[in-house]
């Protein structure tokens, strides 16, 4: 019982002093989570935008395949994309394993079908007249895939934080590509499993309080979006 | 200065639409596609429009070419200056009427754009609503706005898809009735597709009769709804009885018709048949509680009531005379004769009532 007190009371201590490890690691963190999210909300709104709007010959397999990669274990994209970036793969020229890009690459991989996903749907349920009728009054067809866009800004948001929201409490591909180095690749759940491993429970309790207000910042967030009275 | 349509589009493992048709485009005139749900009229508004694209033929405006299968051109949505009016009007949610009503006209300046939105304001009677959402309007304000939205980019046709289906009936004859004058007003052509025959009679210049995906017959609504040329037609234009007769004799431009040991007396058509389908339509036929024998109708059938369907101010009677026979009379009527299923009755048609369509053997 001593230990766990000790540990939060610590804990707080880092906080509140702004303890630089914490900090720092918390700024990595943020830093590849966000920027894996900008990866994936280029990628999966894409793909989103291509399934919602068009109708071709494999449409529903290739939905299939996104609804299916939303549940991606992040665990196997961390093998398959270390054996994509290992000396000897495919990309292994590139030098890219146990950097902060690998895992920027690991966590777009993860957080892609995720945003692909919710995009379709958010697309989807727009009237499908709206399309025709933005057709109607003089749009290109980009500027109609621009206004769905604009139309369904609210769920598309809440698609690219629950992606974000999938990437910053991963730990499994990060662990495996990054190789949790301390300053490079240490983010906020590799650094947690190592001290809590070591038997650090203070600074592993202190980034978990950390991890915990993000995930409950971007939950507050997604829900506030979700229960807002649409305009119908 | 004309729209011509001559094409096909086919669904795989569905229907087969086939439209052939031309109209003027340089001055206002409202040509109505008629038929039943799902029978095509849709999918040729979407052509015309560029939102479809037909497998075979050519749609032509003017000079200019919109479509043609053989050389593959396409001309997209938004260079071929169609308005389009949908069942539900499909408002823009973020954004208020005024938003709604010059989002054609976006490009505009700000000048042209504000005098637009005025004079369609009040064209359409949308004063005071300027600054709503679309959530806060009514049926048929939405549908008003989406008509002012369709028209502000004047374009050079405007299509409607059963603008008024959507609306219940007082605003549905309110936008009926502003419409005709609006459109006249602009000058503007207009294709409205329906299958409400009030619409089509009271809207139309010209009236297209399509089913199971082809235009079946064309002319002025009140002709055609006069005249059908075939029994599906009939049936379609709301014949309520349709029997098939045998031709018994001919005099004087009326036709002697025998059918299950009752004669019917009908206008002569012309031409060599022996067998034809007599069409009545309800309104046609008035029922009588004793033969009174004073009247100028030819036709005269006792009968016996076999059912009564209230439609609100008027009242639909089955009568059986030999042949199901359907009778339009007013509730007040109905009530005065006392009529009940089981009671006779005397049916009475006037001649000109009945409209003959041969069989051609």
């Amino acid at each position: 019982m001593d230990l766990i007190l000790e540990g939060i009371k610590e804990a707080l201590r880092l906080l509140l002093t702004l303890d630089r490890e914490v900090l720092g690691i918390t700024a990595l963190s943020l830093a590849l989570s966000g920027f894996a999210t900008l990866l994936s909300m280029l990628i999966g709104v894409s793909i989103g935008v291509v399934l919602a709007l068009n109708t071709f010959p494999g449409k529903r397999v290739l939905i299939s395949l996104v609804n299916t990669g939303m549940g991606l274990p992040p665990v196997v994209v961390g093998l398959f994309v270390s054996i994509l970036l290992w000396r000897n793969g495919p990309l292994g020229s590139l030098h890219l394993l146990y950097t902060p890009m690998a895992i920027v690459i690991a966590q777009a991989v993860i957080a892609t079908p995720i945003i692909a996903g919710l995009s379709l749907a958010a697309l989807q349920q727009l009237p499908h007249d709206l399309r025709l009728q933005i057709l109607t009054l003089g749009a290109t067809r980009s500027q109609m895939v621009w206004l769905l866009i604009k139309e369904a800004r609210l769920p598309l948001l809440a698609a690219i934080m629950a992606g974000f929201g999938g990437v910053i409490s991963e730990v499994g591909a990060s662990i495996m590509v990054g190789g949790n180095i301390k300053g490079s690749t240490r983010v906020l759940t590799t650094a947690t499993v190592m001290e809590t491993s070591k038997g650090n429970f203070d600074i592993a309790i202190a980034l978990s309080v950390v991890l915990l207000a993000l995930a409950f910042g971007v939950n507050a967030a997604l829900t506030h979006i979700q229960q807002r009275r649409r305009p119908r | 200065m004309a729209l011509k349509l001559d094409f096909i589009r086919t669904f795989p493992g569905g229907p087969r639409i086939e439209a052939a048709f031309q109209m003027a485009l340089d001055r206002f005139s409202i040509t109505v596609l008629f038929g039943a749900s799902g029978c095509g009229k849709t999918t040729i508004l979407r052509s015309l429009a560029g939102l479809d694209r037909p497998d075979v033929g050519f749609i032509s405006a003017d000079e200019a070419i919109w479509f043609d299968a053989q050389s593959g051109c396409f001309v997209p949505p938004h260079l071929r200056r169609v308005g389009y009016v949908f069942q539900e009007a499909a408002l823009f949610p973020h954004l208020d009427v005024r938003g709604n009503i010059t989002f054609g006209i976006r490009r505009w300046s700000a000048q042209e754009r504000h005098a637009r939105l005025r004079e369609l304001i009040e064209l359409m009677g949308l004063e005071g609503l300027e600054h709503r959402r679309p959530a806060d309007l009514s049926g048929g304000e939405k549908q008003r706005v989406a008509m002012a939205r369709a028209l502000a980019p004047r374009p050079r046709l405007l299509l409607l898809d059963e603008p008024f289906a959507s609306l219940d009936r007082p605003a549905a004859e309110q936008l009926r009735h502003g419409l005709r004058h609006v459109l006249q007003a602009m000058n503007m052509p207009a294709i409205l597709v329906t299958h409400n025959r009030d619409e089509a009679l009271s809207l139309g210049d010209h009236l297209l009769l399509m089913r199971e995906g082809s235009i079946r017959q064309g002319g002025p609504p009140a002709e055609v709804f006069a005249k059908p040329d075939s029994r599906e037609a009939a049936t379609l234009l709301g014949f309520g009885t349709i029997v098939r007769t045998r031709v018994d004799g001919r005099m004087e431009g009326l036709l002697r018709l025998a059918m299950g040991g009752v004669e019917l007396v009908a206008p002569d058509p012309g031409g060599h048949f022996q067998e034809a389908y007599a069409c009545i339509r309800g309104e046609g036929v008035s029922l009588e509680r004793h033969a009174s024998g004073t009247a100028t109708q030819r036709n005269r059938l006792p009968g016996r009531v076999t059912a009564l369907h209230s439609l609100g101010p008027l009242t639909r009677i089955h009568v059986d005379c030999g042949f199901p026979l359907e009778a339009l009379v007013t509730t007040w009527a109905c009530e005065d004769l006392a009529l009940a299923v089981g009671e006779s009755v005397h049916a009475v048609i006037k001649a000109t009532a009945v409209v003959v369509i041969p069989i051609e053997v």
